[in-house]
């Protein structure tokens, strides 16, 4: 068998594997890096020496000290206090309530990740809709939605915008200007949305008040020290091409900052850190190594490259759709780390502009999970989350509450990328 | 008359293929196995097709692995009768979850 034959059909097994979920994605990834360093050696493509280059382990411990920040500041008690705050300022004004849960919840995913914004956003929603009278199940659905919504804010938001910024020099004054107003207005659509989907009924005041609404903070120190070097964090990221430091290099700094100055328990921030994540960013970089040095990834381009040979302003938000639609059905990880080889290859090849293509591709792999109850890790939560406290949403349920939203945001997406592209601000 | 190391080969090679035999039954059974208790429930043919086609590959890309360290020798032959050993029964289970994938079983 020759290279390429190998590959594509490591590339088959791989993407079979992660459609059926039949194993733990980073199993999947760590196989996939496995048999790719294997062929890749033997067949001699390249040497063992330089799969740590393939490997790239400065993305790998970028994402990895920052799901140890965002665990941290998780675990500081900030968001149930924030949440809190806020709700006391509110008061029972259901439709307040709701609009505020919703805006809070995208703002959150934009600092931290989705997953933990779920679970601490959801018991909060449960506690306050209950005493404001509020349908909780449709609105944790919406702020399902909008995690994914918060993961375009930043470069370190979510994983595909974290590996396409660090490939790409994306920085943060990047994505406040191109993916900010996007934000908000996917945001007031979901606002919107919620006004026509969510039915509310009279508020519970004399239960409201009796409700202490104290948030559940376990360490005030730790909560102020965290958010404090969190802060400072984000501050010290978004200028590190001032300071002249490599953004894992800051990253670890403010790592090692929390743990020696917040108080919180290393052992249980460690334990609580999603590990699947740099192992599996990190196997499929191995992956990705090898299809491109077979030449798998180049014949990906080049059947894919007469599809997206036409104008930028049509070609990039046709590949948000296509990102979103397979992120609809796969992780959007491995989404973003075999595509973006590709998308790279088609605009050498075609002689588009990259950027636009980048955007598009960190929006719809964002986006996409939206349209299912099972590709994005935040939406699978939430319904679990619903389903444990007995409020069972089927798929045609999902279908009707939340993927209206998710389509018509989707839509927006792609006028927005096609306007910015067509005026050159992309 | 056949002479005594053409017997010892003719006998090496019935072992093997009953070993082959009783080993891809085994395979096939564990893997069944394997299949009906992870995928109970409406997505079992599905996935239990899309597993059978990953073992599949993993079978010939098994074969390449050892090919391309041994290069072309008589273990080669072994190796392939190994692989056929399970190949078969996975490929039969294929066949099966196909057929009934298509007459709409769930």
């Amino acid at each position: 068998m020759t290279p390429f034959t190998t590959f594509t059909l490591i590339l088959v097994v791989i993407v079979l594997l992660l459609v059926a979920e039949i194993e733990h994605r980073a199993v999947v990834a760590i196989l996939a890096a496995v048999l790719s360093a294997y062929f890749g050696i033997s067949y001699g493509l390249f040497k063992p020496a330089d799969i740590i280059e393939m490997m790239n382990v400065d993305t790998v411990l970028f994402i990895t000290g920052v799901l140890i920040l965002f665990e941290s500041i998780s675990r500081s008690g900030l968001f149930d206090v924030v949440g809190m705050s806020l709700a006391r300022l509110i008061g029972p004004r259901p439709r307040a309530l709701v609009y505020a849960l919703i805006a809070l919840t995208t703002l959150f995913s934009g600092i931290s990740s989705n997953v933990t914004v779920m679970l601490v956003m959801g018991n909060i929603t449960l506690r306050l809709a209950a005493l404001a009278g509020v349908e909780a199940e449709e609105l944790v659905i919406l702020e399902c939605l909008q995690t994914n919504v918060g993961g375009l804010l930043l470069p370190l938001s979510s994983v595909p915008a974290l590996i396409v910024s660090t490939k790409t020099g994306l920085g943060f004054a990047d994505f406040l200007r191109v993916t900010g107003p996007l934000i908000l207005m996917l945001t007031a659509l979901a606002l919107f949305y919620s006004t026509r989907v969510m039915t509310s009924g009279e508020a519970g005041g004399a239960a409201w008040k009796r409700d202490s609404l104290r948030a559940h903070v376990v360490n005030s120190t730790a909560l102020y020290r965290s958010t404090a070097i969190f802060a400072a964090f984000l501050t010290a990221a978004s200028m590190s091409d001032l300071i002249g430091l490599n953004l894992t290099l800051i990253t670890f700094i403010f790592v090692t900052a929390t743990f020696l100055l917040s108080s919180l328990d290393p052992d249980e921030v460690f334990r609580s850190v999603d590990w699947g994540i740099p192992f599996f960013v990190g196997g499929f970089f191995v992956f990705v190594g090898g299809l491109e040095r077979s030449g798998v990834l180049d014949a990906v381009s080049s059947a894919i490259a007469p599809l997206l040979g036409m104008p930028e302003v049509l070609a990039a938000p046709l590949l948000l759709l296509m990102c979103a639609l397979i992120s609809a059905f796969i992780d959007n990880i491995p989404v973003v780390l075999l595509l973006y080889p590709i998308v790279k290859g088609v605009a050498e090849t075609t002689g588009l502009r990259a950027l636009p293509l980048y955007w598009a591709m960190i929006i719809g792999s964002n986006l996409g999970g939206n349209l299912t109850t099972f590709a994005s890790p935040s939406v699978l939560i939430g319904v679990r989350f619903l389903e444990r406290r007995g409020m069972r949403v089927t798929m045609g349920e999902f279908l009707k509450k939340g993927a209206p939203l998710a389509i018509m945001q989707i839509l927006l997406s792609m006028i927005y990328v096609a306007s910015l592209t067509a005026l050159n601000l992309l | 008359m056949e002479s005594g190391s053409e017997l010892v080969a003719y006998w090496l090679l019935t072992v093997s293929v009953a070993l082959a035999f009783s080993l891809g039954y085994y395979a096939y059974i564990s893997i069944k196995r394997k299949f009906d208790e992870e995928y109970s429930g409406a997505s079992l043919l599905p996935k239990r097709l899309i597993h059978g086609v990953v073992y599949m590959i993993f079978l010939v890309l098994l074969h390449e692995a050892v090919k391309l360290r041994l290069g072309s020798s008589p273990l080669e032959v072994l190796m392939l009768l190994a692989v056929a050993a399970i190949g078969i029964p996975l490929l039969v289970d294929i066949v099966v979850t196909s057929y009934r994938l298509l007459r709409g079983h769930k």
